[in-house]
């Protein structure tokens, strides 16, 4: 809609465009013989910068353009009220000279957002403590101080009919894959829907398997990782309004590396992802795996083992499937508690509940000891991963398992163990497989173990990059 | 895919579960005994049966119950277990199976063979002969620190691991019916007085009991040749008169046991076996002269012992050949290594008049020292044989 | 899109190694015995031997036609039709081998593992999974069988461990005495114990490799690696058992397994056969992926949608497999499956060398 000439003409159309909000306001003043009008929302503008670049250079300079005079960096001419209720809605000030039907467009954005803080839920022993923000301009600003090349390149899209969401995606030239690039771009580029609570529904949008428990996006709030995933030709897709990002695309294996591996010695490193490792799979099959061996092969056990098991089942109320299945059901319903509680309960009310739980309920010979030291040690086993999506799987993992076992002993563990590894298999992010096993050496490098910083000298295969040598010259001291 | 999917979980769902074996209502059968009646031979089962009662925070009280099954076998007589109230019996974790000497004198393979092939059977814990009453096994009072069953299962253990006996398991028991070289001695363990003792040894052949025994000595005897580790078993004794010395005691654990068998040509048809034992001891008791063990002393002991080793091992061998119970396996060595000599034997037949001779070799490794002789001599000697030297005789 | 079809000599050799070894393990080497008695080393050695050389056939037969694979060449070989029903008797076999594996070890099972639960029930479940992974890509097979690699080696591991402890080494002496004939004629179970290698026909166009040779050094490793486990499982048996033992039990293995004695776990054979669930479901469902592929190729493209032919195939053989709850009918069935599996396995792969140096490479579809 073209602006009209008239300032009252113009401020009625913004208005009714606007819905009327209170927060519309405008500004009259005369300098040098002209009248000028500024619309803005008093909500988004910064006062300062309005006061000082836009107001006081107009009052003072008289018979020079609006551009000569405005110390904005961004300023913009346009005829279109539409472009205009754009610049307003983001913060931009919007300039008129009565008679004059050019509107300018100046950035006079305020933004107020939180310091940048330790991360909340990917803490680390060694390693920075910087976290994203909402901010979008804050974070694309730590990832540029972070990697400070030239070729680090940011796309921006725009998501969501009325929220209009802005959406960044990184990845590095020349070592990021084309294809997949051109793959990504397309599935953003066809996202049709009115508002993104990023980057939740951007995963959900762009990930190809539907119904699997399984995450096939990584999502961290730490620059420093998403630095090290876009080094190994990975994306990076950061949104405004949220502090985390999501990397695509991504393997199993990713979910069990935490930034730290990397910090201490190789060895130990080592050994803490293959703890990791075994962790998860003790956390998804123990109870199952226990509920099997109780139920259908005591053969198993050595005699002195089930006659103690035996004896501390012997007067239990339920059968242990459902000892198992409510115990995990405790546990999960303290977890979710915990996180609800405002902070000064929430501690004491975990502590509390699980002691007072764990013990009333052997007493009261609901549930037999060995039970709760599973249960507890598979709770356990699952905080260890550092992904909290992944840890999500590991936690609804067990029900079937617990079921399988509880019909066909360890026949059905093995059998459930079959459809998972299958199914993991069959997952794959834009042709990238998502899991892998492998013993060569290219594939073992990073995933189980962690080797030194001297051996990784290639990117690893499933980025599929152009350029796949990375380090050149790591020990060139050594002779 | 799904759909599918779906089916197969229902499929399961609707159904039962069948194979449950819950833990929780399992008799577990502790030790099986098998006893035949002297005048009806009818089968006597006894199931022991142990649980704990109160167990937790680091106790735990045992209880056992014993159920007596009888029948015309010992299949009919587990049978009966089913029609009783305290099913459903599981052997599947049975520790120790008890034959009294009058089942295992007769033919005790053929009543227990349907085990190998009965599905949720133990049948690698060891089968030993007991003499004693069943009841007593099952009395525990709450002053005695171990039930007898853990007694006799810790002593059964040991026996093996201190190289008294070789277990012989179940299966083993059961399998030896079908490889006419498999000859074995079974222990006889005596229960009085709350006490375990190795009583005397069982000669078995092929499962069948051959009418033979050995005494305790014979039995060690028989474990030096076979080459079996004595772990930490102390073997003592006192040297015979006929050995010249008196009143000689000997006390010594044994590292290490090697054994080797020669099978040479004889005059006639029948090879002689040669039973090669070495013995690398460590002396504690050697009667005088302990606190120093002088070398020309422990030769002469070492001569001594082996003496009255090779005389002992010829009696144990006279009782194997009397009770034709190829126990030291030279069939076995025969077959594998002579083939055609193998060939031309008839060994039922001819192993009670093989001549075979134990030789034994000991060698007592924690000698003190040398004697007091020159730097020179010394080290011209430091490996050599060491010999009878006139200067030092103990 | 990336699409990565091909699959790695590491992913070649687990496949091929995970198919040669099927549910016989428990019975060796009591087939093997019969006549060679504790020489049944030897007559696995000579089947595994033998095996190579059919691999080295079947290696020379895809060298002629490295871009396509047994589906599209034989037609050049043997003519359209002729090789239709070539592709038709392929698929057939692959189909039945699966159906052999699965109920043989479902027998197994409901004999040693789970003892009341319904025939149909354990053979639906494993049919059940086996289609499931078959109806994957290439790529995702050959994923999963790299994990099930792991589970067999953890299996070895267990075998090992059980045998060591108490035997007689003396047992596998007198070397030699029973005569080369016996061992040449017990080798001819053992061939069976082999078959499996055949997927390298349908295989050998996707293997991602740097040279050609690297093929057939896969193959010949994989073979080399199953003959030394079953060399190695032979070993143990006859270290436990004696000769005469041996024509006593017929299941030597599961007795090996129970001797199994840690103060955590013990009786191993449960264990154990369950774990080996996942190295018979490789087998199954190579089989029923193969099958799967020759009908594709056969029927007429309509049709040719991979997931529903693979069902289809597997429902088929669970409807056969339900009747196949005695033992004895799956003992006589297997005696006609292992001639069928020595036409197909060694005789069809000769055959088509022959001819096809006959014709020359590539030669005119008459």
């Amino acid at each position: 809609m073209e602006s009209s000439q008239q300032l009252a003409n113009n401020t009625t159309a913004i208005q009714e465009m606007l819905s009327n909000s209170s927060d519309f306001q405008t500004t009259d003043f005369t300098a040098g013989g002209r009248h000028y009008r500024l619309y803005y929302l008093d909500t988004m503008i910064e006062l300062a910068a309005v006061q000082e670049h836009l107001i006081s250079p107009l009052l003072l300079q008289d018979n020079v353009s609006v551009r000569e005079a405005v110390s904005i960096l961004n300023v913009s001419e346009t005829q279109l009220l539409t472009d205009a209720l754009t610049a307003i809605i983001e913060g931009k000030t919007v300039v008129q000279i009565e008679g004059d039907a050019t509107l300018y467009l100046c950035a006079t954005a305020l933004n107020k957002e939180r310091s940048i803080n330790i991360p909340v839920n990917e803490r680390v022993l060694r390693g920075s403590n910087e976290a994203f923000i909402e901010d979008l301009a804050t974070n694309l600003n730590l990832m540029r101080k972070l990697l400070s090349s030239p070729g680090l390149v940011v796309k921006y899209y725009e998501l969501g009919r009325i929220s209009k969401t802005r959406v960044a995606m990184l990845y590095i030239r020349n070592l990021a894959n084309s294809d997949i690039l051109h793959e990504m771009d397309r599935r953003i580029k066809s996202i049709d829907i009115d508002y993104v609570e990023a980057p939740g529904f951007i995963q959900e949008l762009v990930e190809e398997k539907l119904f699997s428990l399984f995450p096939q996006t990584l999502i961290t709030e730490r620059p420093d990782r998403v630095r090290s995933y876009l080094m190994d030709g990975k994306i990076a897709i950061l949104s405004n309004g949220s502090p985390d990002c999501m990397i695509i695309p991504i393997t199993f294996w990713s979910f069990f590396q935490s930034p730290d591996d990397y910090q201490i010695n190789w060895l130990f490193g080592s050994t803490f992802r293959l703890l990791r490792i075994i962790c998860f799979i003790i956390a998804i099959s123990l109870p199952g795996a226990y509920v099997a061996m109780v139920n259908f092969d005591p053969r198993i056990l050595p005699f002195e083992i089930s006659m103690t098991l035996q004896s501390s089942m012997q007067f239990i109320a339920m059968p242990a499937v459902m000892e198992a299945i409510s115990m995990l059901l405790i546990l999960e319903v303290l977890r979710e508690a915990t996180i609800r509680l405002p902070s000064p309960i929430g501690q004491t009310i975990g502590v509390v509940g699980g002691i007072v739980i764990g013990t009333v309920v052997v007493q009261s010979n609901l549930v037999s000891n060995t039970m709760v030291v599973v249960v507890a040690f598979t709770g356990l086993a699952s905080f260890i991963i550092p992904s909290y999506e992944m840890s999500s799987a590991a936690r609804l993992l067990p029900y079937p398992f617990i079921l399988m076992s509880s019909i066909l002993g360890l026949f059905g563990l093995e059998l459930a163990f079959l459809f998972v590894i299958t199914h993991l298999s069959r997952l794959h992010t834009m042709g990238v497989p998502y899991f892998y096993t492998g013993l060569n050496g290219g594939t073992m490098r990073d995933t189980l173990f962690r080797s030194p910083i001297w051996r990784l000298k290639t990117r690893p295969k499933e980025s599929m990059t152009n350029n796949k040598v990375r380090i050149r010259n790591p020990r060139g001291w050594e002779k | 895919m799904k759909r599918m999917v779906l089916c197969i979980l229902s499929l399961l769902l609707l159904s039962g579960c069948w194979d449950r074996l819950p833990l929780r209502d399992l008799q577990m059968i502790d030790a099986v005994a098998f006893d035949r009646n002297e005048e009806t031979k009818d089968i006597a089962v006894d199931l022991i049966v142990t649980s704990l009662k109160r167990a937790g925070m680091g106790e735990g009280e045992p209880i056992a119950e014993q159920t007596e099954l009888e029948g015309k076998s010992v299949i009919e007589a587990v049978g009966k277990s089913e029609y009783m109230d305290q099913g459903p019996f599981s052997a599947v974790n049975t520790r120790v199976f008890l034959m009294s000497e009058r089942f295992a004198s007769d033919r005790p393979v053929k009543e227990l063979e349907f085990l190998l092939h009965a599905p949720y059977t133990s049948i690698n814990t060891p089968v030993v002969i007991f003499k004693g009453e069943i009841n007593d096994l099952i009395k525990y009072k709450v002053s005695n620190r171990k039930a007898p069953i853990e007694k006799l299962n810790t002593f059964i253990r040991s026996l093996d691991a201190n190289g008294l006996i070789q277990n012989v398991s179940m299966m083993e028991f059961l399998t030896s019916q079908r490889d006419s070289l498999d000859d074995y001695p079974m222990p006889v363990v005596n229960y009085a007085d709350t006490k375990f003792e190795l009583e005397s040894a069982m000669l078995y052949h092929a499962g069948l009991y051959t009418g033979g025994r050995l005494t305790r000595e014979q039995l060690r005897m028989l474990m030096f040749m076979i080459g079996v580790d004595q772990g930490k078993q102390r073997i003592t004794g006192r040297l015979s008169e006929s050995s010249g010395v008196q009143n000689l005691t000997y006390g010594f654990s044994v590292k290490s046991v090697h054994n080797r068998y020669h099978a040479q040509q004889d005059s006639g048809r029948l090879p002689k076996m040669t039973i090669d034992v070495r013995l690398n001891i460590s002396v504690f008791d050697i009667g005088e002269n302990i606190e120093t063990l002088k070398p020309t002393y422990s030769h002469k002991m070492q001569q001594l012992l082996i003496t009255q080793f090779n005389r002992e091992a010829n009696v144990t061998i006279q009782a194997l050949q009397k009770a034709n119970c190829d126990a030291l396996g030279i069939g076995k060595h025969l077959r594998a290594y002579h083939p055609k000599l193998w060939k031309s034997l008839d060994w039922r037949n001819d192993y009670p008049n093989m001549k075979i001779e134990p030789r034994f070799n000991i060698h007592i490794l924690n000698t003190d020292g040398f004697e007091e002789i020159s730097m020179k001599e010394e080290q011209a000697d430091n490996y050599a044989a060491p010999l009878f030297s006139a200067r030092n005789i103990g | 899109m990336i699409h990565l079809k091909q699959l790695s000599t590491q992913q070649l050799i687990c496949l091929v190694i995970l198919t040669q070894v099927g549910a016989h393990v428990l019975s060796i080497p009591y087939n093997e015995s019969r006549n060679s008695g504790n020489d049944a080393w030897m007559s696995i050695l000579l089947g595994g031997l033998i095996a190579q050389v059919v691999i080295l056939i079947i290696y020379w037969l895809g060298k002629r036609y490295p871009s396509q694979s047994l589906p599209q060449y034989v037609t050049s070989i043997l003519g359209i039709p002729l090789g239709v029903v070539l592709n038709l008797l392929f698929a057939v076999y692959c189909a039945e081998s699966s159906l052999v594996v699965s109920v043989t070890y479902a027998s197994v099972i409901v004999r040693w593992l789970l003892l009341t639960t319904p025939w149909y029930i354990i053979l639906g479940l494993l049919i059940a999974i086996a289609a499931y992974i078959a109806s994957s890509p290439l790529r995702s097979i050959a994923t999963v069988t790299q994990s099930i690699m792991f589970m067999f080696l953890v299996c070895l591991a267990i075998v090992l461990i059980s045998g060591s402890g108490k035997g007689d080494m003396r047992n596998i002496l007198p070397i030699g005495t029973h005569g080369i004939g016996a061992v040449f004629k017990d080798a001819l179970p053992a061939l069976w114990l082999y078959a499996g290698y055949e997927l390298l026909l349908y295989v050998f166009p996707f293997v991602r490799s740097y040279k050609q040779k690297s093929i057939i050094i896969a193959m010949s490793i994989a073979n080399g690696l199953t003959t030394l486990t079953y060399l190695a499982i032979t070993f143990v048996v006859t270290y436990k058992f004696s000769e005469g033992q041996m024509n006593y039990i017929s299941e030597p293995m599961v007795f090996i397994l129970r001797q199994f004695n840690w103060p955590v776990v013990q009786s191993l054979d449960i264990l154990f056969m369950t774990i080996w669930l996942a190295v018979i479901a490789v087998t199954v469902y190579v089989y029923l992926f193969l099958s799967a592929r020759y009908l594709a190729s056969v029927l007429p493209s309509g049709i040719r949608k991979h997931t529903l032919l693979v069902w289809i195939i597997a429902g088929i053989c669970y409807v056969i497999g339900l009747w196949g709850d005695h033992r004895e009918k799956i003992i006589r069935f297997s005696v006609y499956h292992n001639f069928a599996t020595g036409v197909m396995v060694i005789l069809v792969p000769v055959l088509l060398l022959l001819i096809s140096f006959m014709r020359g490479k590539g030669g005119v579809v008459r």
